[in-house]
Order: structure tokens, then sequence, then C-alpha cells
């Protein structure tokens, strides 16, 4: 455990000092937090009230339902991409194998860059919201205990596709479909720039074994409707499974790319 | 004395496109502890792929490296790969020794205490807060030595450690290696297609060709 703490101690300082040394790219990538808040401010000035009847029930308005749409997504995008992305760098800096040959078990760094990506990523979900409130002025009524359980959840699912997309990485090098198939497929029917009650009903089907639908749905009720754990036990539940299940996928998924990659010799190609 | 390390039968085949290349053929070593064994041999001769085998980042397609655990109770290895970008350009040559320092469990006393003295000893210390991206190459080579030595390790595998080093380096980095394995009884390799540059400081010398151990010196 020791060990553990002192590898993503390492991380997040190492990631730190990288990003701090790219300064410009740093400061534009949080001003994009910026501009995606605007963009759909304004849109929904565009929809007005009748975007407000098909958010019924999720949010007071259309303005409120996708910003928590999209901050509690940040969570999903960041632990989807960051391991994969990670050994991508390492690929192409070299590091990989020196990083492996340390004799840390590497499904253990893989979680040591999860924890870093779980707090990088809620920082940004509490920049969205903190902006939407301040600038923005939507209203929340925020159940914390059941907000954080969520959140939780959801960063654990999507570090298990992280994990997924990382053994990809590990064998493929710049192909990724775990990342390129979530990403699609939750941006479209997982409920985040617009409620599933607007897709025809056969997709209705297909979001109800999204996890990204538990996850936004059960945030916009602790967020806006105070909803304690209890009352969204049936969607926590459900979250819970998702997690184990997909955790577990992505734990034994990674395992089995290291070894194909040590019996192919990929590991320092990219 | 008991082997510290022991390859029986190691066979790799790296496949690719329908073809086949068989890097290792049939290895057999039994090296014991305090050693330091160069591995000599041309281009292609299956030296990196042994290494990688014992360092754990190659699985061979049959036989087996065992460590004595006796003598190792905790085997840490210290890897330094042909490749000298395995450093992190963007952080400074100190922040990439505390990065590994940590990585590999130490304490941050004694990450900074060991990192201060091994940069003085290869002449690394004024450029200790310059970022790496900056160095020689030859400086890099020297600062991937000292992150590969950083932690102690018990077994240090060392591919081609002189690329792009100049005489001093040399002589420098042979001096550590003698040290290294005599003082505390560490095994040292040292795989090279020169054998000039390991000079007299190896206990003996295995000649690799075509993944063939060919002889034993």
């Amino acid at each position: 455990m020791f060990r553990f703490l002192k590898i993503t101690k390492a991380l997040i300082v190492r990631e730190f000092l990288i990003d701090k040394s790219y300064k410009s790219s740093f400061i534009f990538s949080q001003l994009n937090i910026i501009f995606t808040i605007m963009l759909f401010f304004f849109i929904s000035k565009l929809i007005g009230q009748s975007g407000t009847s098909f958010v019924k029930g999720s949010a007071d308005n259309y303005f409120s339902f996708v910003l928590i749409g999209i901050a509690s997504s940040s969570i999903i995008w960041a632990g989807l991409q960051t391991i994969p992305n990670y050994i991508r760098n390492e690929q192409l800096t070299g590091t990989l194998e020196v990083v492996l040959a340390s004799s840390v078990k590497p499904s253990s760094i893989a979680y040591a860059i999860a924890i870093n990506t779980m707090i990088y990523s809620f920082f940004m979900f509490l920049l969205y919201v903190i902006l939407g409130v301040i600038s923005f002025g939507i209203k929340l009524n925020i159940n914390f205990p059941s907000l954080l359980l969520i959140l939780l959840m959801t960063a654990a699912y999507s570090t298990g596709f992280g994990l997924m997309g990382g053994g990809f990485i590990l064998i493929f090098k710049k192909w990724n479909p775990i990342s390129w198939i979530i990403t699609n497929v939750f941006r479209l029917l997982g409920g985040v720039y617009f409620p599933i009650a607007v897709l025809p009903k056969w997709l209705h089907k297909v979001s109800d074994f999204l996890p990204i639908t538990y996850s936004l749905s059960a945030a916009r009720k602790s967020m806006f409707y105070a909803q304690s754990i209890l009352d969204m036990k049936e969607e926590l539940i459900i979250l819970l499974i998702f997690s184990i299940l997909i955790c577990s996928g992505g734990h034994v998924f990674f395992n089995w790319s290291l070894k194909k990659a040590k019996l192919k010799g990929l590991l320092a190609s990219y | 004395m008991k082997h510290a390390i022991k390859i029986i039968d190691l066979t790799k085949i790296f496949r690719s496109n329908g073809r086949s290349v068989r890097a290792l053929s049939n290895i057999n070593l039994s090296i014991e502890n305090g050693q330091i064994v160069g591995l000599v041999g041309a281009n292609g001769a299956g030296k990196t792929t042994l290494l990688k085998i014992i360092a754990g980042l190659l699985i061979p397609d049959s036989g087996s490296v065992k460590i004595n655990k006796n003598i190792y109770l905790a085997p840490r290895i210290g890897w330094l790969p042909a490749d000298s970008r395995c450093l992190h350009w963007r952080l400074t040559g100190l922040q990439n020794l505390v990065f590994f320092g940590r990585f590999y469990g130490m304490s941050e006393k004694n990450i900074t205490e060991r990192a201060n003295y091994l940069m003085s000893k290869f002449g690394l210390e004024n450029s200790r807060d310059a970022l790496t991206g900056l160095y020689s190459s030859g400086m890099r080579q020297k600062l991937n030595i000292i992150r590969s030595i950083l932690h102690e390790p018990q077994i240090l595998l060392f591919d081609e450690p002189f690329i792009s080093m100049d005489e001093d380096g040399i002589e420098l980095t042979n001096e550590l290696i003698q040290n290294y394995s005599g003082k505390n009884n560490r095994l040292v390799f040292v795989a090279t297609a020169r054998e000039k540059q390991i000079g007299n400081i190896v206990d003996r010398v295995t000649y690799m060709g075509k993944g063939r151990i060919v002889n034993n010196v």
C-alpha cells in the first residue's frame, strides 16, 4: 500500500511538472471549459421553454441539464483516455520498459494513473459546476454523499474501460477501439447533451444497457433534487454492478494484453 | 557457490507478417553471485533479447530464467536499455531521478542523497536543474546509468552502456560497474558489440552469435 502511494505521488508530481512546462497548452485547455459552457448557454437560449418540457424531472431547464451532463461525463472521458494516453506517451518517450522493469505490478501502475486522473477530473467537474453556478446562475440542491458515491462509481467503471483501452494500446499502439466506441455511443445515447426521451423508442433499450445513463440520471437527481443514496438505491446498485464487471473485465484484459505484448516483443515498439 | 541466475534452454522466436526470426536458441547459462558477465556479440546476436527476458520484459517461447531466492530475497533489477530516450525530457535531471526513485519505493531522503552523490560522481552536478532534453546524448546516457543504479538493485542489466560516451565516461562506467559488483556481491550483465569497451572488468565473457552462445570464457 505504501509503495502504491509512492507511485501515485510520483505520477501526480511528474504530470504536474510536465503540464506546467507546457504553460500555454495547460491554460488554453482550462479555457475550453468556459467556451463549452457559453456554447450550450446560447443553445439553451435558442431552445427556450420547449427544451424544459423534455428535461422535466431531470433538471429545471435545458442549460442546467446539459451542464451537469457535460461536467459528469468529463470524469468518464478522463477515465477512458488517461491510461491509454499514458501508455502511448511512455511508448513514445521510451520509458515504458524502464517503468515495467521496476518490479511494480503493471496493474498497480495503471490504478495509480487512474487515481491521478480522478483527482484531475474531479477538479474539472468542480470547475464546470462552480462556473455554472457563479456565472450562469444555475440552481443546485445537492446531496453530497450520494453525489460523491455516484462520481466514484463513475470514475471506477470508466477506469475499467481505460484499462481495456490501455490493453489495446499495448498491442496495437495507435488503435484504441474502446475509446472510440464508448465515446461515440455514450455521447449519442447516454443523455449527455439531450434527454434520452428524445431518442426513438428502440434506442431507449440500448441506453438502458449503458452505465453512463445511470451515472447522469443519478448525478442530476442528487444535484438538483438532493436525492439521497436510499432514494436512488436501484440506480446505484446498477452502477455498482457495472463498476465491478467493467473494472474486473478491464483488469483481466489489461493483464492479458501485457502478457501478449511481452510474448510478441511489442513493449518497446511504437 | 550456488548459482544466482540459472538460464535453462531459453528460446525466443519473433513472428511478424508471416515471417519468423529465431532470436535465441537453447541458451543455457549459470551465473554465480557477485559476477560481472560480459555479453559480447554483433548486432542481432540476441544480447538484448536475453537481457529483456531476464528483466521480465519479454516472455520466452520455451525455457526459463530462475533467480535464486536464497540469495535475492527481493530481486530488484536495474535495467539500462540501449535506447537513450528513456527519460522524461521535459523534466530536469534531478526531477527524473526523483520520479524514478519514488517509483522504486525509495525514501525522499535516500533519493536526494543518492541522486546528488551519483550526479557528482558522473560530473553532472552542474546540470541537475537543467532540462534533460537539453543534455547532450552522452550526458543523457550517464543520467540513465544513474537512474538504473539509484535504488541499488541486486541485478544490473546494462545494454550497450557506452553509447555516445567519451573515453572518460567509458572509464567511469567501468569503474562504477566494478565497484558496484565487487563490494556488494551483486550481479552485473554488460552487453556490448565492442569487447574492447569492457576492458578487463568482467569475470567472464559470453560470446553470442545468431541467438546462440558461441563461447564462454
